[in-house]
């Protein structure tokens, strides 16, 4: 093992162990996305030390604890088990997802996880800077037009943020370490609002890239990462489950 | 309590027969079967919670840890690839990253918060490691190191310390305690792959 590789190594048993902190943490959680050497040597680590995890005693979790993760999973519909505190709230985001959803009528029948996906929307975060009143100067590109953040449709951690900037173009940044199963890709779809049929946009790497938009597609719009045979869906419509999503108000 | 296979024992965190198990309800999630969803809950749930206690030392965020890794499961139950690694490990890493990330936004938000005092890992502890071939392996490598190495890895690993953590714990510049882990590391290493 060479000097790099065993240094590569350490710190991945030292992410794993958990003493590394703040942004030596993140810096290993970036890092790995792309290293997949480091993501390997990650897996290994989980894997060696697990075992440790056997010191701890098991504790039960609080009795209502399933049902919220039901709920925040969008599996509360048909309950396996009573449910008897199940909160309206809840309820009512779920029945609001499912009518979305149906509208989406034919290809969301064609997706692994129609159970996730019939799940409420939720939009978790949409960053909305104000439309400037000229073109946004060209001294300050990196100013993105508007931001959304793609997360599970279920509520789970976000995995991308994409930023509009000029020309029509997405920047997609991940916002953690993605593994992807050998054999698949992730693709990217585009939603306008008010249509139906998702448009694709393309394989994306999950270390993130830059998407130019043809010139038909109109914000606002919901993009779309589904997980995809390699190469991408062959129908021109997602044959994978969608991972994640966001809404985006605005393209520049 | 639907299904609750007797296999699926809640302390084990290593590749076994009840690891196969594991995976095989980890695909039947993936593709959206929520009953498979619901056994592993009730297989895992007490295992991970423990985990999740243990490093955030407090019931409501360790509540949120163990939600937030059970959907994370459920989401990425279709990334899980056996291939890389054991299903128990993967779900011992998920809770326990949850938990980290969770301890640590809290310590960083609340100066002033201080966790409640952990219990020292008793000495017969390493004991509880013989579950499996892996953990009988893993304890003959631990009980190679000193004894004050072998417990920092330990409370690490369990309780969750970071290296300035577990610096000011022991009274030891960090680092000092951050060679020590790394060459506890690579000894470790070495002597299960030996």
């Amino acid at each position: 093992m060479s000097g790099a590789e065993e240094h590569r190594d350490l710190l991945a048993a030292e992410y794993v162990l958990g003493v590394l902190e703040g942004p030596e943490r993140e810096d290993v959680v970036r890092r790995a996305d792309r290293d997949n050497a480091l993501s390997v040597a990650i897996a290994e680590w989980e894997e060696r030390l697990a075992p440790l995890s056997a010191l701890v005693a098991p504790v039960a979790p609080p009795a209502a604890l399933w049902q919220r993760v039901e709920a925040s999973c969008g599996l509360m519909a048909a309950p396996l088990a009573p449910a008897p505190s199940r909160p309206a709230a809840t309820s009512a985001r779920g029945a609001k997802g499912r009518g979305f959803w149906d509208a989406l009528g034919f290809w969301r029948g064609t997706t692994a996880v129609g159970f996730g996906l019939a799940a409420a929307i939720a939009v978790v975060a949409v960053v909305n800077r104000p439309v400037p009143p000229a073109p946004a100067p060209a001294s300050s590109p990196e100013i993105p037009l508007a931001s959304a953040v793609l997360a599970p449709s279920t509520g789970g951690a976000p995995a991308f943020v994409a930023e509009a900037t000029p020309g029509k173009t997405i920047v997609l940044k991940p916002l953690e370490r993605l593994s992807l199963a050998s054999g698949k890709d992730y693709e990217l779809w585009a939603l306008p609002d008010g249509e139906t049929v998702p448009k694709a946009l393309g394989v994306i790497s999950k270390a993130g890239q830059t998407v130019t938009l043809p010139a038909t597609i109109h914000a606002p719009l919901q993009l779309m990462v589904s997980l995809e045979q390699k190469g991408g869906s062959s129908t021109g419509l997602p044959q994978g489950p969608v991972l994640w999503l966001g809404h985006l108000s605005a393209l520049d | 309590m639907r299904e609750c296979p007797g296999l699926l024992t809640q302390r084990s965190g290593s590749r076994d027969d009840s690891d196969s198990e594991l995976t095989a309800l980890l695909s039947r999630c993936a593709s959206g079967d929520r009953a498979a969803f619901r056994s592993l809950y009730d297989a895992q749930s007490a295992r991970l919670h423990g985990l999740a206690l243990r490093i955030t030392r407090d019931p409501g965020l360790a509540a949120d840890a163990t939600h937030d890794a059970f959907v994370q499961v459920w989401n990425q139950a279709v990334r899980f690839d056996p291939s890389r690694g054991a299903a128990g490990a993967w779900l011992t890493s998920i809770v326990r990253y949850r938990a980290l990330d969770i301890t640590r936004r809290r310590v960083r938000e609340k100066p002033g918060y201080e966790p409640p005092e952990q219990e020292d890992e008793s000495p017969d502890a390493l004991a509880q490691l013989v579950t499996s071939a892996e953990g009988a392996a893993l304890r003959h490598c631990l009980e190679e190191l000193e004894p004050d190495r072998r417990a920092l890895l330990m409370q690490a690993y369990a309780d969750g310390l970071s290296h300035s953590e577990l610096a000011e714990k022991t009274g030891t510049p960090l680092g000092t305690i951050k060679s020590w882990i790394r060459r506890s590391l690579a000894g470790l290493k070495r002597c299960l792959e030996s």
